[in-house]
């Protein structure tokens, strides 16, 4: 299986470009198409207006929307145009999941932004992207690639780090991630112990990606008192991962307790482009 | 060109298997050899239930023996329909619950193969199997393959696809993806209510084709609670061998997702179906 179908997902926040970059990359590699899918603010009216709203605001945001659209589809298009990757525009007024999950499930896979982990102002946070890539791994059934929110990315996927628990979601995230696992130079199956099932499992993931043409390192990692997430991230530096694939966790109570906390962990200190399925 | 592709397939043993395993396991071995895969047999030996912290010897020892025997003859047939196909594989042999070490084992796999109800064949051991379907394709995260009585082997070449836009049809349809690849002919059967959604289906008839799969589209008017139906009728109409469809986390797989009276028909058709959470 292979990637030909890519989702970027753009909207009024400075970020777009890195994606949209990560996406031609990704594109290239795959020889995928690209559908640039814009969502469209809805206007932002404080609480403390009351009830009392001025149409001159509502218009302000509007055109102010209207004008940071137009821009984004010129640079989507232009960019995808110079890059010579085939590519479309979508545009859609719901929320980002909503508008993402029936697009991305005839696709292959979706690329979004981190939330700002730290918004100096939470209003300016973009509307609805705060719970985008968590929700949507959850709800779309294809992966989703979140890219970090400062920094830049160029090239991802040489060297891969797999958060490894032997659950259903990280099995979903290690095949989801097969295209990229095969064009990588290395990929460390890493568990962050104390490990029961998961390492039992451990010899036969291990035959398993042989069987797909795959090498794997594989180590458990004692996370030393560390949240399990801040261990991850930490052993990817250390091995020099330019990217991490894991299972998004969600929803059931005891499961979101237990690992859902592993995923924000992650996804509030994520430095790397971290690939999420469910 | 086929790019995606299985290479580990795994099939389910108990110790009920009933007249169909040599059937099953003709199927499983010609499917793995189809896509060039290893198949790995999984049979496990339940335990027994303690009654009241006590359990008398000689049932115990009976217990065993009924494993012993159900596991030298499963692995016989196992071996022979490996050989007829000249596969390579694997057998593990694991004492405990069925789910847990199906669960274990199968996620280190690409699909995974059950038996499903053979019709009129009304065991309580049935009941097992099916719930054992049921809890698996949930917690797996993998693809099963529901097989029915004893279904032709080959690889499917009529693949109908249940799609209504759910993360459920959308996982069972990229995990179905290698098959898919390697069908002469696949088709989309969207059951519409009011039209009301443009064209469903017609985004993911366009994405298979990126995948290099030709797929055609049918709409089909009805409401949502006569899906199964339509879909079943259908798969009869066009000799599907193999239905695509996503299972949902509530009830038994095929009663609350294809609808009660279609279960029996689903079972008399022989019709294999690769469910996917």
């Amino acid at each position: 299986m292979s990637y030909r179908d890519i989702v970027v997902h753009l909207t009024l926040d400075p970020r777009n470009a890195a994606r949209i970059q990560l996406a031609i990359g990704m594109a290239r590699r795959f020889g995928a198409r690209v559908s640039g899918l814009y969502t469209v603010p809805p206007p932002n009216v404080p609480y403390y207006m009351g009830e009392y709203i001025p149409t001159e605001l509502i218009q302000k945001q509007m055109d102010e929307a209207q004008t940071a659209s137009v821009s984004a589809h010129t640079e989507f298009m232009a960019t995808c145009a110079s890059a010579g990757i085939e590519h479309r525009w979508l545009s859609s007024e719901l929320a980002p999941v909503e508008a993402l999950r029936l697009t991305v499930r005839a696709s292959d896979i979706a690329i979004v932004g981190q939330p700002d982990p730290n918004p100096a102002d939470p209003a300016s946070v973009p509307y609805g992207t705060d719970v985008l890539p968590h929700e949507l791994a959850l709800q779309a059934g294809r992966p989703v690639l979140a890219v970090p929110h400062s920094g830049s990315v160029t090239e991802i996927g040489r060297r891969i780090l797999v958060a490894w628990n032997g659950k259903r979601e990280a099995t979903r995230a290690l095949h989801d991630a097969m295209p990229l696992l095969r064009s990588a130079e290395s990929v460390h199956l890493v568990t962050v112990g104390p490990e029961r099932k998961g390492r039992t499992l451990l010899a036969e993931i291990t035959e398993h990606m042989q069987r797909h043409g795959l090498r794997l390192e594989t180590a458990i990692v004692d996370p030393a008192g560390q949240k399990v997430g801040m261990a991850l991230m930490a052993e990817a530096q250390a091995r020099q991962a330019d990217m991490v694939v894991m299972g998004a966790f969600g929803h059931s109570r005891l499961r979101e307790m237990v690992f859902g906390g592993v995923t924000e962990t992650i996804l509030s200190s994520m430095s790397l482009p971290v690939l999420l399925s469910n | 060109m086929a790019t995606a592709a299985y290479r580990d397939i795994a099939i389910h043993l108990g110790v009920d298997a009933g007249s169909e395993l040599p059937a099953q396991l003709g199927y499983a071995a010609a499917l793995a050899a189809g896509c060039e895969a290893h198949l790995c047999g999984l049979f496990n030996r339940p335990c027994l239930p303690m009654i009241r912290h006590y359990i008398p010897p000689e049932v115990i020892e009976r217990h065993k023996a009924e494993c012993e025997r159900a596991a030298v003859k499963a692995r016989q047939l196992f071996d022979a329909a490996a050989q007829a196909e000249g596969i390579a594989t694997e057998w593990y042999d694991m004492p405990g619950s069925a789910l847990e070490t199906v669960l274990v084992q199968a996620r280190a796999s690409d699909l995974l193969l059950l038996s499903g109800v053979v019709p009129g064949d009304k065991t309580a051991r049935d009941y097992d199997r099916e719930t054992l379907a049921d809890e698996v394709v949930l917690a797996l995260g993998r693809p099963i393959l529901l097989l029915p009585g004893a279904p032709k082997p080959g690889l499917p070449k009529t693949i109908l696809i249940g799609w209504n836009g759910s993360r459920e049809a959308a996982r069972a349809v990229h995990d179905a993806m290698p098959l898919l690849q390697r069908a002469t002919q696949v088709t989309i059967l969207c059951v519409d209510p009011e039209g009301q959604r443009g064209l469903p289906g017609a985004e993911l008839a366009r994405h298979l084709s990126r995948q290099d799969v030709a797929a055609e589209l049918l709409v089909h008017a009805g409401r949502d609670r006569d899906a199964g139906s339509i879909l079943l009728q259908t798969a009869q109409d066009r000799k599907a061998d193999l239905l695509v469809m996503g299972a949902y986390g509530h009830g038994r797989i095929r009663e609350t997702v294809l609808g009660g009276a279609t279960a029996y028909m689903l079972g008399k058709m022989e019709l294999p179906v690769l469910f996917s959470h």
